[in-house]
Order: structure tokens, then C-alpha cells, then sequence
């Protein structure tokens, strides 16, 4: 007993001194708060002449929209535009945001903030009362370059519509935002904007208008009745429409309509060339050969498509609904899908030349950055550019009418980003802004895109950020699972990254095997078990990373955040000599009651999404329950810090209560913290809290490794 | 130079000099006399204040200024040459093995010899031509040879205040520009920008930096966010950039501008990359710029550094700069003393030898008066029986200035075979010994190994000195693409060597490929020309180095 005493009084004593000592060196919260802090210019656009930029900057709290002479920069015009939101439950505030920032003509700018709604104040009624109505403000916006001739052109109160009255309800006022569909081809001074309708018996059908961007007055295009979902082509019409993929009719399929016809037809069942034929999709063909819809070009009957079919990525094709035929376009690349995945309608990734009224690019999902140029022109800018900024991604945003001036976004590796116009003819780049300014370069820690053979020969990716100044030599190294099922690529610049950099550890965001974007083998390499190869892959990646850095080997972090959270604590379970502790943020500890919601009188048959996790994580481990971490609670020993929302009772929180049962009785060292939802909004405060306890726990559980324990001795 | 002078409210003056043979440092006709002549030293005599002499490290002085002035001018100069050297570490800059000379002379002394000179000219040309009156001789200057440098001053001794001296951002340029190996011009440029905002005293300070023109500093200075174009390194470290933009374009200010600003931010003692700067430096005077070899010494790539800039410029235009050395250890007190007469005879010589080039290329009419009076200097001490090997290079040297090669060679061989150090004293005796040869079998024949050893035998010498002078590389290379014998290996070295200092003159490469390419190293050859071909200014020089390049495929064929 005293000799166990003993122990732990060295033990509790060095690690005390060891924290002290590491003290100095933390971050201080100001720095993780700037670190946290919304990017700057999330909304950028350049004038058709080149001339003029427009781009959003927080004032504050007032979200702000600034207008630049390129040619002189001193000459801008600021105008306040929305301010920071209220957020329920919150005591911070959410930034607001453009959801559109466009020029209409050379010195007319159109924006429009994002759509905010009010829920209203008393949410329950009485039977056979019309519960009240939402206030939703959705402006659309115009303003000229000199700052002149403001004007909210249209509100959600514009289109709102008077329902209930009949039947004996209350009438309610319902306000609806309107959509902005894009310019109208060839005359850029008119907005396309589409109003949904309003469900009910007498249902409001939905409208397309066209608003004139300087004096607001609208025209209207189209009215019908139609469910929601529609793809519309560039002149406004809706011409496309999804049907099915709900619990209750899982296979989707998508009609369509010629330009001049009100009739929906079948698009898998008219189209005559093999890929068109695969329109449709289920949970089981999700990850299959298949075809989504993505758009259409200035020729309205021409649909623009992606897919997989005969090949390993998703190429974009189109084709033409009135011939039923292939056209020529066909943008492809080797090792990159060139649209995501979606059961509907992949965002849109098309990329047009409105002056030239021509498709110019597609835009690839995830990271790095992907920009694949069907216009040579802009492919070969692209080139010219992409040798100025080594080892950054470079994104052209928009060019002027002449295509003597380019926006461009550069980010990646160490820079959260830049925004630059490349003046062409001078052979200059005028450096905008920068997107963090408050984060100078040299204050960040150097992160660059680093490519490893895996196991079974796959090829691993990842980001490596490497601290700039380690408090141990070597550093500890943390690996960061890629999230989501299939996971996403991590993205370039990360914010995590630099803190845990800022702590003195190495960090690998890993992008294992079965990541979303590399195409179809790349996403089947997954053989053996979703989380024995995530495993395999980070000791792969450990061994790559000692081979090429200084790192302690002996001091090696696993994480992730959601899926990739599960990943890292069952990679400890499984690799229990590799990883000193696990970090986990909202782990889905029990994959097999994610996809499969315990039944009970509320719930209904699993969703589109959960058939679609299940289907794809049973055909790597059958035996779901098996993956599971808590399943295995005789494998974990090694410390845990898991971040969770304590106010939701949900999958994740039981499987977090659980494993912290578990680790109570193991008597292994546990960290639960319970956030609010101001973390998962990146508030810069609520992250700040959390990394503070996390280097805590880092202090006690990583950097202790080197507390001698003597030889065993009896202390009378 | 204005700038320099101004600095130094107008005093500094030695070293604040002329470059002869640097058209952009010919001295401003526009305010001063139509002909402007090197200083021309009064014969001796008895009323004359005796002549002083003090030599410090790779420095000479001969001075007809008292003690306290010579002293004063030359233990300041020292204290200068250490903080510039601190600045900008010595390896950076010309290395001569032949001491520079500076000649003081006291204002007051200032002789009626030269204007007596300039009379006689002008009553010549008044005859011959008409004439033009509006002649004078330049207060102070420098002169430079291929191998040796030379300072003339005159010394307004009542006004002499040694603590206003400093060192000429014209010097330093100069001794930037001539460096071997070469240096890229962003760091010729960058450090020129830099020193002429600086201040040398205990402590250096560097002014806040002017960014592309006034106005844009300006307005820098109140918006540090503002927008601003830095050039990317792939265009800012690439030489055909900076030829093509050596106009006042904005991209061209822009480059100027940021070499400066990287000078200045690899200096900033709170960045911690001085050491890595001048390592990058030296790398990039020997080999192209590439992200892998600036990674090497920065830790981080091309991309970082243009944001690193960016990010410190509103700092650079807002801010001084202040540098402290560490303590330099006291110097020891220079011995000055009267000077022999073979020193005043080497000194005076070598300053009128080195007048010589000056004014037969831009005075002609004036170039006869100069070789004799160097001619007289040089045979006085000569003819008194004194047997120096530098005074029989100095002769040998002037003899080849004033046109007699055939006068010269009997000085150049005493010379050598004393071993002088004298880099052109080699390559000269080298030339004339294969201008012999080559007279004696035509100008198209080839020569045999042993033929080529009297040749080979001086050049390779000379080369071992400093600076290896390029004409002595070119030399080496022509004579052998003309022996059938393939060089041995320490010629090859030297080859090598004249390749990799040379590329960037398309003369000179030009001939080393030619070497190259009859020996069997075409690989080298090609490597080379492209490198030439890339600095080549004008079409003739591209098509001989084309033709050049074609002999190299048939060769290959």
C-alpha cells in the first residue's frame, strides 16, 4: 500500500511539474480565438470590366460590402448590409453571410444576404388555429459602384402569400424568400429569381421572375404547381424534377421536360445511351455505376451530367433531351471525381462564361482544389498560375468580359488564403486582401499536401503540419481521421491543425482509404473492415512520417471528429502500441445504431441516407455490432477525451455515456467534455474553451510519457 | 552617388568614386565641365610635404595629407569596411588579391600641372578643330583594372571631420557588381536599395523603405491592408525577368522595390533569417534558384516567402531598421609612416596606369600626356635600380595599356617568374605568349600539347588568384579547342569553373562550349550555350552561339 502511495505521489508530482513547465508555452485564448475567428471575403466578385471588386468584411458586428477600384485602390465604397444573428440557446452571435454577390453590369452590384428566419415567439396553438407564421428576411439588393442608388429590390415580404383562411382558420401571413436562379443569358440587368409555392389545399403555385436589378420591378416568367426539387436551365424554365428517394420509395428517378412541352417524362426510361440510362438510384446503386444530373448549358436542351459508368471517376457529359444523344462534351479526369456524390442533385460544381455564354469549367468536390478547364484560355492562366504559387491551390473565381483580369483565390499549405487579381497584361497580382489578415504567415505552421503508399499497394494522402516550435524534440504526432461515411478529404488550411501545431504536436490529417472524390476504386479499397484498414492506414502513415520527420513515435495522438472520431478510439483499440491516447469529437461509437435506429413508435422506417450508411458499412464488416467500440470495452486502454453536446440524447450521447462507463471502470483516464452548440458553429470562444481543456488532458495523458517510475522499493 | 553624397553631407569623397568602364556611373557632364580628367599627381619637389605611407588589410595608401588626416581617413575607412562587412559579409563582394591603392592629397596642393596639361591639349585641338574650353579635372575619383582598384582624393584638410566619412553606396555597388562568381542582380539591387537607406555608425540604420514610387508608400504607411502587387518567385529569382523588365513599368518598380524589401526582411533581426539569407545568397550566385535549394535554407517554399513579404511590407514602409553589431575587436593602430621611393613610384604609377584606359576611351586627344607621364613614374623607379616583381607587372601592364604588346613582354615574364601577384600580369604574359605562337602557324592551326604548355602554364596561375578573370577562362578555353590533346583534369576543373562564373557572358561561355564540344563533353557544351543564349543581348551574339550549337549536333550526329 505505501509502496503504491509512493507511486502515485511521484507520479501526480511529476506530471505537475511537467504542466508547469509546458505552461509557458501554451497558446494564449486570444490566439485560438483568432485562429476560430470567420475568414474574411467568404463572397467576392469582379465587374465585367475588370475594373471593380466587391467583396464581404465584418465591421464588427455588422457584416459589410466593400467596392474596390482595382486601378485605385484608396477608392472604396463600404455599405453596411446585415448584422451578426441571434443564435437560440447562444450567447454568441452568427456572422452573417452573403448568398449572393454578383455585378449585373459594370457599375450595378447585386447581392443578397442569407435567408434569416424568426421562428416565431409562441410555437404551439390551439386545434384548428393556423400555427403562426415564421418572419423570414431574404432582401435581394442592388447598388451601384460609386455607392449610389441603393435599393432593396425584393423582400420575402414581396411574395407573401395570405394562407389558412379558408375552413375557418386564422388567416396567416407567410413571407417566402426568394431564389436567385442567375442572371438572364444575354441581358445581365435582369434577375432570374424563383419564389417556391406554399403546400396546402390551396397550394400557391411557385413562380420564376425576372427582376429588374435597378429599380426592382418584377416580371413574371412562369407559374405552376410542382413539388420542390426542380432543376431549372439557364433561362429560368423548370426542366427537370426528382421523384422517389424517401424512406418510403427509396429508388429516385428524375423527369424531365422539352422546352416547349409541359409534360414530364422519364429520363432513365427515353434516353437511349447507356449512361443516361442509369438516372436513377437506390441505397443499393448508390456507390455504383450511375448518373446524376447537374445542370443545363446556354442551349437549354442540352443537360449537363456526371457519371461513372465504364470508368472509375465521374466524368461531366452532356446531352441533348431533344435528340436523346450524347454531345460532345465530355470533361474528365484520371484520379478525381468531377461532382459529388448526392442521392438528388450534386451541388453545383459547373463553371459558365456568361459574356461568351459558354460551359468554361467544372469544379471537382473536396480538396485539393480542382478546377478542370474546358476553355483552353482560362487552362492555360490557370498553368501561368499555378507555377506563381507552388504548393498552393489556386482558384480562378471570376475574369472580366476581356479576360484581361482574374480573381483568383489562393490557398492551401500554410496561408488560410489570399485573393489576388491577376492583371494579365502587366503581368502583375495585385494582392486584395488576405482572408485572415489578423494570421500572418509566418505566425502559422507550415502544412503541406503529402501522398504515401498505404497497405495492399493504396495510395494515402494527407496534410501534414508540422509545429514550429515542438516543446519536445521530436514532436508527438496526432493523426486526424478523415470524417463522414465515406469520408471526406480534409480540407487545406485547417484551423484544428494549427492549434494542436500551436500545442508542439506534429499533425497528419490522413485521408485513409475509402475517402469521397478519388473515384470508385479508391473508394472500394476498403476490404478488410472500414475500421481495421483506417487503422492499418494510420500505421502506415505513422511509419511515413518517421521516415521523413523527427516525430516520438511513443507519442502518438489518433482523432477525428464524427465517424473519423470512432475511428480514432477504435484505432486504439485495435493498434494499442501505435496510439497513446484517443481524442474524439461527436464519435459514432456504435456504427450499428446509427444506421439503425432503435424502433419505437415515433420513428419510421430508416431514411434514404441511413440505408445508404448501412449498405456501404456492411459490405466491409458484415457483422456490424463487431465495429462497434463499446462492443470491445476489454480492448480500450488508453486514455480518451471526447467532446460531445450534453443536450442531445442521441446516438452519440448514449454511445458516449456508455464508453464513459466503461473507462470508469477500467479505471482509464477519461475526459468527457460537454459542449453547447456554439462549438459546432465554430464559435471562436466555445472552440477556444474546448482546446484549453484538450491541452490539459494532452499535458497529464501525452506529455507525462517520460515520468520515470523507479525501481519498486518499500517506503517504511 | 548623389544619394551617397548627401548622406554624408556632402564630405565623403574617396569612395564616392568614379567606376571607370560603368556607363550608368560616368560622372554628371550635365553640371560640371564637358571634359572631366582623372587627377594628374604634380611632379616632386623640394617645397612638397614628404609622402606617407600606411597599409591595412588589402589596402594601400600613399598620402600627401598630414598624419592626423591620413590616419583619420584611413582607421575610419577601416571602422566602415567592418560594419559593411558585418551588413553584408564579406564573400559577397569583389576579392582582389592585388591591395587597392588610395592616393590622399591635400586640397591646398591641388598643382597647376594638370591645368598646364589641359592648356597644351587645348590649344592643339583650338588649332586642329576649334575649340572647346569648358575643361576640368575630376575632384576625386575611382579607377578600376580587371585585377586592381585605385582611389584618388583630394582632402580639404581645414574641414576634415573623419567621423562624416562613410562608404559610397556607388562602392558598394561596385564591388556587388563585380563579383565572381556572379551575383543575381536581385541581390546586387536589393543590397544597393538597402545600404543606400542606411546608416553606419555604432549601430546601423536602415531607413523606412520607399515602395514602388512615393505615393504608393505613402499610402501604404496610413493602410497597411491596402492592395499591393509583389511579384511571384518563379519571375522575381528568374534573370530573364529582370531583363526584360529593366524599364520603369511598374512590374519593373515592383522588382526593384521587392528585392530591397527581401533584403530588408532577411535582415530584421525578429524574423531569425539573416544566416539562412546569405547562405540562399551564395547558392544562388553559383546555381539556378529553385524551390527545393530556397526550402533548403528557409524551411519554407516559394509561396510562403511571397506571403512572408507581403505581410512585412506595410512594416518596411512605416519603420527604420536598427542593427546592432556585436563588439568588434579594437583594432590595432595603423602604422603610417613616410612612404620609399619604390612606394611612391608603385602608387603614383599604378594611378596613372589606371588613368590610362579612362581617357583614351573617353578623352582621347588627352591619352598621350597620361601613358607618359605613368611611363615616367613607372621607368624612374625602375631605372633607380628598383626590382619589385609588382613594379615589373605595373610596367608590363602599362605597356599593354599604351598599345606595346612587344614592350610589355619582357616586363611581363620578370614578373611572373618572381611569381607576382598579379592576376592580368598571368593572362597578359599568357596572350602574348600565343599571339606568338599563333603568329608563327596561322591563325587556324592547331597545336600540340607541348606547344600549349608555355600558354597554359601562366593561366593557370592567374586563375588561382583573385579575381579568375574571365578573359583568362576564355583564353584557357581557346586554346584548348584548339589542341587535339584532351585537357587534364585540373584544366577541366578550371573550364568547369569558367563555366559556371561565366554563363551569364555569352562571349566568354560561348568559347568554353567550344572547348567543351572538341573534347567530347557536349552535354556540358549545350548546358552552357542555353545559359549563354538566355543572357545574350543582341542577334549577333545569338547567332554565333547558334552556329555554335549546330557545329555541337553535327558533332553529336
Amino acid at each position: 500500500m505505501l509502496f503504491l502511495l509512493t507511486l502515485r505521489a511521484l507520479r501526480s508530482f511529476g506530471l505537475i511539474a511537467f504542466a508547469a513547465a509546458l505552461a509557458g508555452a501554451a497558446p494564449s485564448t486570444e490566439r485560438m480565438e483568432a485562429l476560430f475567428r470567420p475568414f474574411l471575403a467568404e463572397r467576392i466578385t469582379l465587374s465585367p470590366d475588370g475594373r471593380y471588386v466587391a467583396y464581404t468584411q465584418q465591421t464588427g458586428s455588422d457584416l459589410a460590402v466593400v467596392i474596390m477600384d482595382v486601378d485605385r485602390p484608396t477608392s472604396k465604397t463600404t455599405l453596411i448590409v446585415d448584422e451578426d444573428r441571434v443564435i437560440e440557446h447562444s450567447k454568441e452571435r452568427q456572422r452573417a453571410a452573403l448568398r449572393f454577390l454578383r455585378w449585373a453590369t459594370p457599375t450595378r452590384l447585386v447581392f443578397a444576404p442569407t435567408v434569416y428566419v424568426i421562428p416565431p415567439a409562441v410555437k404551439t396553438v390551439a386545434p384548428g388555429f393556423t400555427p403562426p407564421a415564421p418572419v423570414v428576411i431574404a432582401p435581394i439588393m442592388a447598388v451601384d459602384a460609386d455607392g449610389g442608388n441603393p435599393r432593396t429590390l425584393v423582400d420575402a415580404t414581396t411574395f407573401q402569400e395570405i394562407v389558412g383562411a379558408g375552413g375557418g382558420a386564422t388567416p396567416v401571413a407567410r413571407m417566402r424568400a426568394a431564389t436567385i436562379l442567375g442572371f438572364l443569358p444575354g441581358n445581365r440587368e435582369r434577375l432570374l429569381v424563383q419564389v417556391p409555392g406554399v403546400g396546402g389545399r390551396e397550394a400557391t403555385p411557385a413562380k420564376v421572375f425576372q427582376l429588374d436589378v435597378h429599380n426592382g420591378k418584377l416580371a413574371e416568367m412562369s407559374s405552376e404547381v410542382t413539388p420542390r426539387g426542380q432543376i431549372y436551365d439557364l433561362q429560368g424554365r423548370a426542366r427537370l424534377l426528382r421523384e422517389g428517394g424517401y424512406a418510403r420509395r427509396p429508388q429516385q428517378t428524375f423527369l424531365y421536360r422539352t422546352v416547349y412541352s409541359g409534360r414530364w417524362r422519364k429520363l432513365h426510361e427515353v434516353t437511349s445511351s447507356s449512361e443516361a440510362a442509369r438516372f436513377t438510384v437506390s441505397p443499393e446503386t448508390y456507390f455504383g455505376e450511375r448518373a446524376m444530373p447537374l445542370g443545363f448549358d446556354f442551349d437549354p436542351n442540352v443537360l449537363i451530367y456526371a457519371s461513372n459508368v465504364g470508368r472509375d471517376t465521374f466524368g461531366v457529359y452532356g446531352l441533348n433531351l431533344a435528340t436523346m444523344q450524347r454531345t460532345d462534351l465530355a470533361i474528365e479526369h484520371s484520379s478525381r471525381d468531377l461532382s459529388s456524390l448526392a442521392p438528388d442533385i450534386p451541388a453545383a460544381s459547373l463553371v459558365f462564361d456568361e459574356k461568351r455564354q459558354k460551359l468554361a469549367g467544372v469544379r471537382a468536390e473536396g480538396a485539393p482544389l480542382l478546377t478542370v478547364w474546358v476553355d483552353s484560355k482560362i487552362a492555360e492562366v490557370q498553368r501561368s498560375l499555378e507555377v506563381k504559387f507552388p504548393r498552393r491551390s489556386v482558384e480562378i473565381l471570376e475574369w472580366d468580359d476581356a479576360r484581361a483580369r482574374f480573381l483568383v483565390r489562393v490557398t492551401g499549405g500554410t496561408d488560410p488564403g489570399r485573393i489576388y487579381v491577376w492583371q494579365k497584361d502587366e503581368g502583375l497580382l495585385l494582392e486584395i486582401f488576405r482572408r485572415a489578415p489578423w494570421l500572418p504567415n509566418a505566425a502559422l505552421h507550415d502544412s503541406r499536401l503529402v501522398e504515401f503508399a498505404g497497405p495492399d499497394g493504396a495510395q494515402l494522402s494527407g496534410y501534414l503540419t508540422l509545429p514550429r516550435a515542438p516543446r519536445l524534440k521530436p514532436p508527438p504526432l496526432v493523426i486526424v481521421f478523415a470524417s463522414g461515411l465515406p469520408a471526406t478529404p480534409h480540407a487545406e488550411f485547417d484551423r484544428e491543425a494549427q492549434v494542436l501545431a500551436d500545442l508542439g504536436l506534429a499533425v497528419l490529417r490522413l485521408n485513409q482509404r475509402g475517402v469521397l472524390g478519388r473515384g470508385a476504386r479508391q473508394r472500394e479499397a476498403l476490404r478488410e473492415g472500414i475500421d481495421r484498414a483506417a487503422a492499418q492506414d494510420a500505421r502506415a502513415a505513422i511509419a511515413w512520417v518517421a521516415s521523413q520527420h523527427p516525430i516520438d513515435r511513443k507519442r502518438v495522438v489518433a482523432m477525428g471528429e464524427g465517424f473519423g472520431g470512432y475511428l480514432a478510439v477504435r484505432a486504439t483499440q485495435l493498434e494499442p502500441e501505435l496510439f497513446r491516447c484517443a481524442v474524439a469529437t461527436e464519435p459514432l461509437l456504435e456504427p450499428a445504431r446509427w444506421v439503425q435506429p432503435r424502433p419505437d413508435f415515433t420513428a419510421g422506417p430508416p431514411s434514404f441516407q441511413q440505408e445508404v450508411n448501412r449498405i456501404y458499412l456492411e459490405r466491409t464488416a458484415p457483422r456490424l455490432h463487431e465495429i462497434g467500440v463499446t462492443s470491445h470495452a476489454d480492448a480500450l486502454s488508453h486514455p480518451v477525451f471526447v467532446v460531445y453536446r450534453s443536450h442531445r440524447a442521441d446516438t452519440i450521447a448514449e454511445g458516449v455515456a456508455q464508453l464513459r462507463s466503461q473507462l470508469k471502470r477500467r479505471d482509464i483516464e477519461h475526459q468527457m467534455l460537454a459542449v453547447g452548440d456554439d462549438y459546432f458553429h465554430g464559435l471562436p470562444g466555445a472552440r477556444a474553451k474546448a482546446y484549453r481543456a484538450l491541452e490539459e488532458f494532452l499535458n497529464l495523458n501525452l506529455y507525462n510519457y517520460n515520468v520515470k517510475i523507479g525501481p519498486t522499493r518499500v517506503v517504511r | 552617388m548623389k544619394r551617397a553624397l548627401r548622406r554624408c553631407g556632402g564630405w565623403w569623397i574617396a569612395l564616392a568614386a568614379l567606376v571607370a568602364g560603368a556607363a550608368a556611373q560616368e560622372p554628371d557632364v550635365a553640371s560640371g565641365p564637358a571634359v572631366q580628367l582623372p587627377p594628374m599627381i604634380v611632379e616632386d619637389s623640394a617645397k612638397l610635404p614628404p609622402w606617407l605611407y600606411a597599409r591595412v588589410d588589402g589596402a594601400e595608401f600613399l598620402s600627401r595629407c598630414s598624419t592626423r588626416t591620413t590616419r583619420g581617413y584611413v582607421e575610419t575607412r577601416q571602422a566602415r569596411l567592418q560594419l559593411l562587412e558585418w551588413l553584408v559579409p564579406r564573400e559577397f563582394f569583389l576579392q582582389l588579391d592585388v591591395p587597392g591603392i588610395t592616393v590622399l592629397y591635400s586640397q591646398k596642393l591641388r598643382s597647376g600641372a594638370q591645368e598646364k596639361m589641359i592648356e597644351e591639349v587645348l590649344r592643339t585641338r583650338s588649332r586642329n578643330r576649334g575649340g572647346n574650353s569648358d575643361v576640368g579635372a575630376l575632384p576625386n575619383m575611382m579607377l578600376d583594372d580587371r585585377d586592381a582598384t585605385g582611389v584618388f582624393a583630394y582632402i580639404d584638410e581645414e574641414e576634415f571631420e573623419s567621423k562624416g566619412l562613410t562608404v559610397a553606396t556607388d562602392y558598394v555597388h561596385f564591388l556587388l557588381e563585380r563579383r565572381t562568381p556572379r551575383l543575381p542582380e536581385w541581390l546586387r539591387e536589393g543590397i544597393t536599395t538597402i545600404y543606400s537607406q542606411s546608416t553606419l555608425e555604432k549601430r546601423i540604420v536602415i531607413d523606412p523603405l520607399l515602395w514602388v514610387s512615393p505615393m504608393e508608400t505613402s499610402a501604404l504607411r496610413a493602410e497597411s491592408g491596402r492592395p499591393r502587387a509583389l511579384l511571384a518567385a518563379s519571375d522575381f529569382f528568374s534573370a530573364a525577368t529582370w531583363r526584360e523588365e529593366a524599364g520603369r513599368s511598374l512590374r519593373g518598380r515592383t522588382l526593384r522595390a521587392q528585392s530591397a524589401l527581401f533584403v530588408r526582411w532577411a535582415l530584421e533581426p525578429r524574423h531569425g533569417m539573416r544566416e539562412a539569407f546569405w547562405r540562399f545568397a551564395a547558392r544562388a550566385a553559383e546555381e539556378p534558384v529553385s524551390e527545393a535549394m530556397f526550402e533548403a535554407c528557409f524551411g519554407f517554399g516559394f509561396s510562403d516567402w511571397r506571403d512572408r513579404l507581403s505581410d512585412y511590407l506595410p512594416v518596411a514602409v512605416s519603420e527604420r531598421l536598427t542593427l546592432t553589431p556585436p563588439d568588434f575587436p579594437r583594432a590595432a593602430r595603423v602604422a603610417i609612416r613616410p612612404a620609399t621611393a619604390s612606394e611612391i613610384a608603385r602608387l603614383r604609377g599604378e594611378w596613372e596606369r589606371l588613368s590610362i584606359a579612362l581617357v583614351r576611351r573617353r578623352y582621347p586627344e588627352f591619352g598621350d600626356h597620361y601613358v607618359g607621364q605613368a611611363r615616367r613614374t613607372l621607368q624612374r623607379a625602375h631605372d633607380s635600380g628598383d626590382r619589385d616583381a609588382r613594379l615589373f607587372a605595373l610596367l608590363g601592364l602599362c605597356e599593354v595599356d599604351a598599345g606595346n604588346d612587344a614592350g610589355a613582354r619582357e616586363f611581363l615574364e620578370r614578373a611572373v617568374a618572381e611569381r607576382v601577384v598579379r592576376p592580368r600580369a598571368y593572362y597578359e604574359l599568357a596572350r602574348l605568349r600565343l599571339a606568338e605562337l599563333t603568329r608563327e602557324g596561322g591563325a587556324a592551326r592547331e597545336f600540340e600539347a607541348e606547344e600549349i604548355a608555355p600558354v597554359l602554364e601562366p593561366l593557370r596561375r592567374g586563375l588561382a588568384q583573385a579575381p579568375p578573370m574571365a578573359d583568362a577562362f576564355a583564353l584557357l578555353a581557346d586554346v584548348w579547342a584548339r589542341c587535339g590533346t584532351a585537357p587534364p583534369e585540373r584544366d577541366w576543373a578550371l573550364l568547369a569553373a569558367g563555366a559556371r562564373h561565366q554563363a551569364h557572358d555569352p562571349r566568354v561561355a560561348g568559347r568554353i562550349a567550344a572547348a567543351f564540344g572538341r573534347h567530347g563533353k557536349t552535354a556540358e557544351a549545350v548546358a552552357l550555350l542555353g545559359k549563354a543564349f538566355e543572357h545574350a543581348t543582341d542577334d549577333a551574339t545569338r547567332r554565333k552561339l547558334a552556329e555554335l550549337y549546330a557545329t555541337l549536333g553535327e558533332a553529336r550526329k
